[in-house]
């Protein structure tokens, strides 16, 4: 793939210190995201639906007494929606908006690992033009052939723009 | 040659007991004795009545005391009507 | 002594201590002011300013020790009658409170050296000290309270503490320390019981104490330091002979705690003490305020750990509420008795709740405490003559929801009186009583609290109101709105704007601030008014935040919870009485009045079972136009529920109230009827013109 260089781009952005990243699959595509935001992975258990809400936020949970709130990934992505099963796994993450900490679980086909990457390995991404909105992706990082998608999770899971949101997504 | 015996920073009912027990074994000794208040940031009805059993019993057999208050136990013998009969205990130089 | 942990924590009962006293001076400036005050007033706001220089002494905090010391001098003036009370002074001294407060405040932020107090004030305050004895010039005459002299006493106090009374708890320092603040003390202390070390248990107390103190403070003040330590001492107060004894009937609710066992050991019997004669023995009036530390009804609790208690009983709750649904759903013989202990369990559960949550319960007056200071000040800004009535100041709500609500309360008292109470020409003209009323009044209300703001000024225009409403492309200049819908515009931004405010007669800025933090604690608020006669804003909030008994029902594959106390009846529909009213509103006749029925699956985007109304159920709640019907598959059972926040990771739901966890561990919706009434778009019942019946 070739990255452009474009010199009215922002800055480098850089992962977070750590370096370290969890990634995890969803379709043909790989995704990583900061594994300090990482609270724990589970398997799927039903949700209660939300009134009102677009159909990738599936309902919330009970994680041990909090009410946490489940988002389907692939479908926030608008792609085709494939049932759950056995092997469905969410990732729980903390996501920080301001002085906000949310914790928020996404559905993902299934995780990879844990990489390491040096700083500056996360090239800013090119417009894809594609459903992702470019501006929940960090980057992206290149790591033995694998394409990484970095996301930024604070603002892929900032809920209050719900309206925005809704109105974006396909 | 005096000894030191230190009171915890929070001399109050529930700690009273071990200091008590130190004490009472430095009655059984011999020689002057200081005891370093100086670190006691809480004290209580208990604590002074300790400090002040053990400054009475000591006065017996002609020991001298060396009390070194921290301001919380200057404060708290005052209100407590004890500062003149401590007086002695409270003077500036300790014994060596 | 500024360094150490146990400074911080002095220092931390300094500041709260010194609030307490200011409140208690700004109340007692009060109603000295408005003419209800009596020398026990005078007095105690003396006591409270001379407790709180001592205090800035303590610590050093120059500038509150000099502004206290200005504004005691006047106080002592006024208490031994050399100086007659007057607004003028009565301002000077609410203003040294408000400096005091802002002093505090950088105490409270970590400062040592707060702000000087300002040389005009300090200099207002020794004029008037120092004005020529009498009336201050130029101040109105407003009535005087009926100030006696008040004499220093000399008490003799023998306290000797029972052995026990460390162990329980007590501590004779404390209690030494007390008296110090009273006035002056010589404290001598006794060890005849003292015995030797190798014998003592430090943990006895054998030393006793006599006392001798000199005060202006009345025997109960005494009494009341050792309240505590009744039954743990052998106590004896004795008045020293002071120079105006006569000798009044001794006040039967006042007794000298005399010593049972031990004789006095001076040869005169105590003679019983003497009342002073000019302390209201009339008036129950307790000369110390409740929220000393003194005071045996009441203990300082870290708010913290009320929470952590919280929390813990609703764990409780969540796991009595699983250990009840096992024991249902097993039906083996032997499980009888598992089953009386769990209905046991779950009475102690809801025992130990209501008591919790009875902590964090305060009284409203709290909050009210603030307002007709605010009243006052704002009516005399403004040239008007407003007078506040509070009622219900004992109603108690959560703690939490008090904070909250504190602000929003001021925002509507002052818009009453910058908007709503005419000035007195105007009022005159209009045959209303020059003085202006603005009534507050809280009150429980099934699980609710009311709080009601009332007026008497001029209401809203409802017609300039719609007028700047179009002009703002808010409605449509062809829209027909009803009164309420119409009055309900005061609480949308646009119109809520300073620039709008200042072209329409109706409420202020922020209103729909208030209303947006109303409805986040879960409440509602409405607005009522007539022209030309008044305005009425009600509020409803819940009683508490955490639990909820609770009615569940199913919708589709869901259980819901819907408050159970906002139930009034549940019954299966029938679709001959179903009524559509056009615009997808569809009414239902229960008996004979009609009420609206709202389809829970369409309002909330989820599915439903039933198809036919007699497939499923109709619940009737109240709501705040009135009882609806909500269209359900069926009823469940009834539970009490912890109330889990959806706020925390999600964010506000329309039609929910929050969240809970069900005894087999899925979370449930609580159901949000005043929301759900909103998302419906309900207007308060009548009867349908032209209904149709609806096809089934």
């Amino acid at each position: 793939m070739n990255i452009s260089e474009n010199t009215t781009r922002e800055p480098l952005h850089e992962t977070a210190d750590g370096d370290q990243l969890l990634t995890f699959v969803l379709g043909d595509e790989e995704y990583a995201v900061d594994i300090l935001r990482v609270q724990e992975i589970r398997g799927w258990s039903a949700a209660t639906p939300i009134p009102n809400t677009p159909s990738w936020i599936k309902g919330i949970i009970n994680l041990r007494g909090a009410i946490v709130p489940i988002v389907d990934l692939r479908e926030r992505f608008g792609m085709t929606v494939t049932p759950y099963g056995p092997t469905t796994v969410v990732i729980v993450l903390r996501a920080i908006q301001g002085e906000k900490e949310r914790t928020v679980g996404v559905v993902v086909d299934a995780v990879s690992d844990v990489c390491s990457l040096r700083e500056g390995a996360v090239q800013p991404s090119p417009d894809f033009g594609t459903s992702v909105d470019t501006g929940f992706v960090r980057g992206l990082a290149n790591l033995a052939e694998r394409m990484l998608i970095v996301l930024e999770i604070d603002q892929l899971l900032d809920f209050d723009s719900l309206n925005d949101i809704s109105a974006r997504t396909a | 040659m005096a000894a030191t015996y230190t009171c915890p920073p929070e001399l109050m009912i529930s700690k009273v007991g071990d200091l008590h027990d130190r004490l009472v074994e430095a009655l059984q000794a011999e020689g002057d004795v200081i005891v370093d208040a100086s670190a006691v940031e809480r004290i209580d009805g208990a604590g002074l009545q300790l400090l002040y059993a053990f400054a009475k019993d000591l006065a017996k057999s002609q020991r001298s005391l060396h009390l070194n208050p921290s301001p919380v136990v200057r404060d708290a013998l005052a209100a407590a009507g004890l500062t003149d009969v401590m007086s002695h205990t409270l003077a500036e130089e300790p014994p060596s | 002594m500024s360094n150490g942990l146990f400074s911080g924590q002095l220092r931390n009962i300094f500041i709260e201590e010194t609030d307490d006293g200011l409140e208690l001076m700004e109340q007692g400036l009060l109603q000295l002011d408005a003419g209800t005050g009596d020398s026990d007033v005078v007095n105690s706001v003396f006591r409270a300013a001379h407790s709180i220089k001592g205090g800035g002494g303590t610590f050093g905090l120059t500038p509150m020790v000099q502004l206290t010391h200005h504004a005691e001098s006047l106080l002592d003036q006024i208490r031994l009658g050399t100086r007659s009370w007057s607004s003028e002074i009565g301002s000077a001294l609410l203003s040294a409170i408000d400096e005091l407060r802002s002093m505090l405040e950088t105490v409270r932020n970590g400062s040592d050296a707060p702000p000087q107090p300002s040389s005009e004030l300090l200099a207002r305050l020794e004029s008037l000290t120092d004005a020529a004895f009498g009336a201050a010039p130029n101040s109105e005459p407003s009535p005087s309270p009926k100030v006696e002299v008040a004499t220093e006493k000399q008490f003799h106090i023998d306290f000797s503490p029972h052995a026990d009374l460390m162990a329980t708890g007590n501590d004779p320092l404390l209690l030494l320390r007390e008296l110090q603040r009273l006035g002056s003390v010589h404290v001598t202390c006794c060890d005849e019981r003292l015995p030797p070390m190798e014998l003592l248990d430090p943990r006895d107390c054998h030393l006793t104490w006599t006392v001798r103190l000199s005060t202006i403070s009345t025997v109960e003040d005494v009494q009341e330091v050792f309240a505590w330590v009744e039954d743990e001492c052998d106590l004896e107060i004795r008045e020293e002979p002071a120079v105006d004894a006569a000798p009044p009937a001794p006040d039967a609710e006042a007794p000298v705690a005399e010593t049972p066992a031990t004789a006095p050991a001076a040869g005169a019997a105590p003679a019983p003490v003497q009342p002073p004669k000019d302390a209201s023995a009339a008036s129950n009036e307790p000369s110390r305020p409740k929220k000393t530390s003194g005071d045996p009804g009441s203990i300082r609790v870290g708010i913290e750990k009320v929470d952590a208690l919280v929390d813990m009983v609703g764990e409780l709750v969540i796991t009595q509420s699983m250990l009840s649904q096992l024991s249902r759903e097993s039906d083996a013989s032997r499980l009888e008795a598992l089953r009386a202990g769990v209905q046991q369990l779950e009475r102690n559960t809801r025992e130990l709740q209501e008591g919790v949550m009875r902590m964090r319960m305060l009284p409203i007056g709290v909050v009210f405490a603030r307002l007709p200071r605010l009243v006052r000040d704002l009516g005399r800004q403004l040239g008007k003559d407003v007078e506040l009535i509070t009622t219900g100041e004992t109603t108690e709500l959560d703690k939490t929801v008090l904070e909250k609500i504190s602000d929003p309360l001021v925002h509507l008292v002052r818009n009453s009186v910058d908007h709503g109470i005419e000035g007195a020409d105007r009022r005159q003209t209009l045959g209303k009583p020059a003085r202006g009323t603005v009534e507050i009044t809280a009150s429980h209300r099934g699980g609710a609290v009311l709080i009601e703001i009332r007026d008497d000024g001029g209401g809203i225009d409802v017609e300039r109101l719609r007028a700047k409403a179009v002009e703002r492309g808010l409605i449509a200049p062809s829209d027909e709105l009803e009164r309420a819908a119409l009055l309900d515009l005061i609480f949308h931004p646009g119109l809520s704007t300073a620039e709008a405010v200042s072209d329409i007669s109706g409420r202020g800025v922020g209103m729909d601030v208030v209303r947006r933090n109303i409805r986040e604690l879960g409440g509602s608020i409405e607005v009522n008014s007539t022209p030309g006669e008044g305005t009425r804003l009600t509020i409803r909030l819940p009683l508490t935040l955490a639990i909820l008994d609770g009615q569940l029902f199913r919708l589709g594959a869901q259980t819901y919870v819907l408050p159970l106390v906002s139930v009034i009846e549940s019954l299966v529909p029938h679709t001959t009485r179903l009524s559509a009213l056009g615009a997808g509103a569809e009414v239902y006749r229960l008996r004979d009045s009609f009420i609206p029925l709202l389809r829970l699956s369409k309002l909330y985007g989820l599915p439903g079972d039933a198809r036919r109304l007699e497939d499923g159920l109709l619940i009737v709640t109240e709501s705040p136009q009135g009882p609806v019907g909500l269209f359900v598959d069926e009823l469940l059972g009834q539970q009490q529920v912890v109330i889990k926040s959806m706020e925390t990771n999600f964010g506000r739901v329309d039609g929910v109230a929050g969240a809970t966890i069900l005894g087999n561990g899925s979370v449930a919706l609580i159901a949000d009827v005043p929301s759900l009434t909103r998302l419906h778009g309900v207007s308060p019942s009548r009867a349908p013109n032209g209904a149709q019946h609806c096809a089934a």
